[in-house]
């Protein structure tokens, strides 16, 4: 079920309705149904695989509990990797088997040891593995940390780790957010329920109207790219950059949205990236619920910036390369998340990497400096540069693509349309940048009346271009 | 909760209604004739793709050849040449491309549609015009239309009051035949003044430069892969070059000079292609052009007459070198 299916509108508003008048009497039942609908959910892509989900639950549940109860050190420690092994196990073998396999005999291969590749398996890669892996693991850590209480409340856990809106794609929530939520008694909000409905008509907008359009001019660009001109392979990179951040941030909107209708809030994902001064700023920005994940459980245990600088930038190596390999069992995305350290490395060392920490551009005008839109174009621009090895099936397709664009300087004006779409978009983006989506601030203040028809008037042309898109694909990020 | 409630059943009620209205449009008007409600077109442009690919799938044994071209040749009417063996069938469309007609003439071949003779007219479509872009496009995506399928998506597409019938009158007179001929009839394709057995006026094409030949391995190999499938079933094949006007050059020299160059490769890769008028332009005139783009029926006429003409044993080069 994707959240731009008609499927799942009929689940929702099912689910919504038994949620709140049904079984909102009793906590636990509450909790069990939301535990059912949430495997409804996944079972209706593949319902096999909820055995992993089940599973990676289980594990984690009694070893949270074991870790808890458990006083010496080495035992503790055991637990931890007992864990981690198992959902790192299921991950590596679903989603990167192959990929090594491959890689492995590929670089035989180079030594001239020609071997036969009857190692592949044919393996289907369970939708969002790499999300509840990741969800489950960051819950045993905590508890090893001791910065959690582990649950005994079962149904509760496989609740959280199984929570339906961010299941797929995200966020990656915390056990510290997220659980406590699950866990307490859930009230509906009024506030919260229509700032949730306006996220997920944003977030559709984005995926539907934007994305999925975007989407066919990617693929026939990024496909023929040998047949356009430079310029259109500069249009053809930046669609992409702003296909994939409607797609992922869209679903993230409406993972947010679905959320708040049940209750519960998710953390942010997405603050507006391509705004950002720098690439620093840009990772505080995009993703936010696995860069931090990262940063916490990766780049902190590994020494993080404390002792020598060699290390600290060996460090941040690591945590680009594996974000890189997280995102896809493909060398693209390993040699993506390296173009990423390169580019973080050099306001590492000079230590101005955590400058713009707090606010977004221009947060109190309507117009950025000078200086900033220098910035901003720039971080932009080499962002752009990184999503082609992003978006292309090999490095070499990558590297040929980059190289047309350097020096096949050449863009028929048919597509300057495309331009202006892309200066639209980017200038919607910019109007919204401070999250008014949620408040819709500017209704501040006008009668009541045109409030609503001015709502309805909005709802009436979000469904006329979501009716004018006749192809909604699936969300890009699932595949991660 | 209440007020909730009340608010988000006034905002799906819009929505509903919304719906409920292009449901209702759609439904009765079919524009695109995949609901199956209109049969006739006057006026309208229906998803001639998807339409003409059923019918004959419908209709294995009707017809036994084929045009594939993009709208420019809509004005062949190769049905003229029909005789006992040669049963003629126009499958052109909107900005049809030869991937799309590869694919067409594979499930053809799949479903047991006796082909005997196919043409490929080419433009500088064949170029510029993707057969990607268009699964978006309403009009021009392909929809395997099984009986027991609903097109949703078509019952609820945004209202084009353009497409309602009648409401443009400018193209009341054109229709689109889809279930005798495949043809596209304008009125303004038979100009009382213009004399049939008139001389053509044609113009040299001057030599334009080209700044950077395109990489035309992807056209090439689709255009292989028809040759081959035609190779395999024994079917007359003939690459067919549509003529262009002098206006159409001056607005897009670009085009039409990487076209140019694009046929210049494949006679480098051992293509024959038919092209009746050679390198010649056609002067701006109302009784040779529909608009920019799209010959009358004086030039379709004179085209098949130039087919006929070919030899059988050069149609039979043409189809396989």
């Amino acid at each position: 079920m994707i959240f731009n299916s008609f499927e799942f509108a009929i689940f929702l508003v099912l689910v919504f309705g038994l949620y709140w008048f049904v079984f909102n009497k009793n906590l636990k039942q509450q909790n069990l149904f939301l535990l059912c609908s949430s495997y409804i959910f996944y079972g209706w892509w593949d319902y096999r695989f909820l055995s992993l989900i089940i599973l990676s639950t289980i594990v984690d549940y009694f070893v949270g509990i074991a870790v808890q109860k458990s006083k010496k050190n080495n035992q503790r420690k055991l637990l931890l990797w007992a864990s981690i092994t198992f959902n790192i196990g299921i991950l590596g073998f679903f989603k990167y088997y192959n990929f090594f396999v491959d890689s492995l005999l590929t670089s035989f291969a180079q030594f001239g040891y020609e071997m036969q590749s009857s190692w592949s398996l044919n393996i289907i890669l369970p939708v969002g593995i790499s999300f509840y892996t990741f969800q489950t693991m960051s819950y045993t850590i905590d508890v090893y940390r001791k910065n959690l209480r582990p649950t005994t409340d079962f149904i509760s856990f496989a609740a959280f780790v199984s929570f339906f809106p961010q299941l797929v794609a995200g966020p990656i929530e915390r056990a510290s957010n997220l659980l406590p939520q699950i866990l307490g008694k859930r009230k509906f909000d009024y506030q919260q329920g229509m700032q949730g409905l306006r996220l997920i008509l944003w977030g559709l907008v984005k995926k539907v109207v934007i994305a999925d359009v975007l989407a066919l001019k990617v693929d026939d660009i990024f496909e023929n790219y040998t047949d356009f001109g430079g310029g259109v392979l500069w249009l053809g990179a930046i669609y992409f950059a702003i296909q994939i951040y409607c797609d992922f941030s869209g679903y993230s909107d409406m993972a947010i949205g679905i959320s708040k209708l049940f209750g519960i809030e998710l953390k942010s994902n997405f603050k507006f990236p391509y705004f950002s001064r720098n690439i620093g700023e840009f990772w505080r920005r995009w993703h936010i619920s696995l860069s931090t994940w990262f940063r916490d459980y990766l780049y902190i245990p590994l020494g993080g910036s404390k002792g020598p600088k060699l290390k600290s930038i060996r460090n941040v190596f690591i945590v680009f390369l594996v974000s890189g390999l997280w995102h896809g069992a493909n060398w693209t995305f390993i040699v993506w998340g390296g173009i990423h350290a390169l580019l973080f490395v050099p306001s590492y060392v000079v230590g101005n990497n955590r400058k713009y920490t707090c606010a977004i551009v221009a947060e109190r005008s309507w117009f950025p400096t000078l200086k900033e839109v220098v910035q901003m174009a720039s971080t932009f621009f080499i962002v752009v540069l990184a999503w082609v090895f992003f978006r292309s099936e090999n490095i070499g397709l990558a590297i040929d693509y980059l190289t047309l664009m350097f020096t096949k300087i050449n863009f028929p004006p048919i597509y300057k349309n495309g331009l202006y779409s892309v200066g639209s978009l980017l200038f919607l983006d910019w109007i919204f940048r401070k999250d008014e989506r949620l408040t819709f601030s500017f209704l501040n203040g006008i009668n009541k009346r045109i409030i609503y028809i001015t709502e309805a008037v909005i709802i009436a042309v979000v469904a006329y271009l979501i009716s004018i898109n006749t192809s909604s694909g699936q969300f890009i990020y699932f595949q991660f | 909760m209440r007020t909730f409630l009340k608010k988000t059943a006034f905002f799906s009620l819009i929505v509903l209604a919304y719906f409920t209205i292009t449901g209702i449009y759609n439904y009765n008007i079919d524009p695109y004739g995949i609901l199956e409600k209109r049969k006739e077109f006057p006026g309208i442009r229906p998803n001639e793709h998807s339409l003409k690919v059923h019918h004959i799938l419908q209709n294995t044994d009707k017809f036994n050849s084929f045009l594939f071209s993009n709208s420019k040749g809509g004005a062949l009417h190769f049905n003229q040449l029909n005789n006992e063996s040669d049963r003629w069938y126009n499958m052109t469309y909107s900005l049809g491309t030869p991937e799309e007609f590869y694919t067409d003439m594979l499930l053809f071949v799949k479903n047991d549609v006796e082909v005997k003779n196919i043409v490929v007219g080419l433009d500088e479509g064949a170029i510029y015009e993707r057969a990607s872009s268009h699964i978006n496009q309403a009009s021009r995506k392909f929809v395997p239309m099984e009986e027991d399928k609903i097109h949703w998506e078509y019952l609820f597409l945004p209202i084009s009051f353009k497409k309602i019938s009648g409401v443009d009158e400018n193209k009341k007179h054109i229709v689109h035949d889809i279930y005798e001929d495949g043809n596209y009839y304008a009125k303004n394709a038979y100009e009382d003044n213009c004399d049939d057995k008139e001389e053509f006026v044609l113009l040299p094409r001057p030599v334009e430069e080209v700044e950077k030949q395109l990489d035309f391995s992807s056209q090439i190999e689709t255009l292989q892969k028809i040759q081959n499938l035609c190779r395999k079933n024994k079917i007359n094949l003939t690459f067919l070059i549509h003529p262009t006007s002098q206006d159409n050059l001056k607005k897009s020299t670009e085009k039409l000079v990487q076209f140019e160059q694009l046929l210049i490769s494949l006679k480098k890769n051992g293509f024959d292609l038919f092209e009746p008028f050679g390198n010649s332009l056609f002067e701006n005139n109302s009784c040779y052009w529909l608009d920019r783009h799209h010959y009358s029926k004086k030039i379709g006429d004179s085209i098949l007459q130039l087919y006929v003409d070919l030899s059988e044993t050069e149609k039979g080069e043409l189809t396989n070198r």
